[in-house]
């Protein structure tokens, strides 16, 4: 009787921790859009802070950032290029339904990847258009 | 005499001029290339990430080739294996890009068709800090203004000094399959 009582808690405390490690393990990806925006610029300052610290700098690296700007370039259906200095990866084709095309002004928020020094452009992804 | 002199400026600025749009023309640029790269090991989950945003330029007049990955760009399916790979393995907060620089062996842009034809890539890896020759064969092709390469190879992480731990290593393969697939469009 006292065994059977002790397997049930067993049990249980498996099934907890259990429970808690898958959580762990298999947690959701970041969602850009329910993220507080870390800062809020143009896209030539943003480009700006990256070339004057050789692209070492990384105060916005991974962080979820507000971008304006006007298009300069539309690659793909999900990449556009605002003042020549940084490249949005919209976050998935639906979002990008919205037509856009050369020469609007568009605010986004998405995160920040990095700094490509070869072609001088800020990445950033997971992007979602404000407005 | 000052004529000769403005006929020299002006031969000048007008060979300066042509170089410059000689070299615009002559650069192939992708900025949305597509690298993966797989370290499955059987019967584990899989650790595979992609990039869609790579950067890639070909020079067709001397052949270079130059790519950049930002590391943080590659997502994982499983969301705390993308943040150990970030924090833990690549420490992309200290080595935020992976850059390869190198030349195509035996290259002539002018010979490329819509059919693929091989090509050898010769060049060097740059990675968490530590820098790596690779070489491999490439399927290039020709449609129109694009010139489209595909290509993989291996590398291993042991040669740029990333550690995996006991726990994980026989979860995590030692050789990494690296995938590639640009589409470079004339600048």
């Amino acid at each position: 009787m006292r065994l059977k009582k002790y397997f049930t808690i067993v049990l249980i405390a498996v099934a907890i921790v259990g429970f808690f490690s898958y959580k762990y393990m298999y947690k959701p990806h970041r969602n850009v859009a329910e993220e507080q925006v870390t800062a809020a610029l143009s896209a030539t300052e943003l480009q700006g802070t990256f070339a004057n610290s050789n692209g070492t700098l990384n105060i916005f690296s991974d962080k979820i950032i507000e971008v304006n700007g006007s298009i300069t370039d539309m690659e793909q259906s999900t990449t556009v290029i605002i003042d020549d200095k940084v490249q949005i990866d919209f976050d998935n084709k639906e979002k990008m339904d919205r037509t856009l095309s050369k020469g609007n002004n568009i605010t986004i928020k998405g995160r920040c990847v990095g700094y490509d020094d070869l072609l001088e452009i800020v990445k950033v992804d997971q992007a979602i258009l404000i407005n | 005499m000052k004529k000769l002199k403005n006929i020299l400026v002006l031969s000048i600025a007008i060979s300066a001029f042509a170089s410059f749009t000689c070299n615009a023309q002559n650069k192939y640029l992708d900025k949305n290339g597509t690298i993966v790269f797989e370290a499955s090991e059987k019967l584990f989950e899989e650790v595979k990430a992609q990039t869609q945003s790579a950067t890639a330029i070909l020079n067709i007049d001397t052949h270079e080739i130059a790519s950049l990955a930002l590391v943080k760009g590659f997502r994982f399916k499983n969301s705390l294996m993308e943040e150990h790979f970030n924090e833990n393995y690549i420490e992309s907060d200290t080595y935020p890009k992976a850059v390869f620089k190198g030349k195509l062996v035996a290259f002539d842009s002018t010979a490329l068709t819509e059919t693929p034809s091989d090509i050898v890539v010769e060049g060097t890896l740059e990675l968490h800090g530590k820098t790596k020759d690779v070489r491999t064969t490439l399927s290039v092709h020709k449609i129109e203004d694009t010139i489209a390469m595909e290509g993989s190879f291996k590398v291993a992480a042991a040669d740029f000094n990333i550690e995996i731990p006991k726990i994980v290593r026989n979860k995590i393969a030692k050789e990494v399959l690296v995938q590639i697939d640009f589409n470079l469009t004339k600048k």
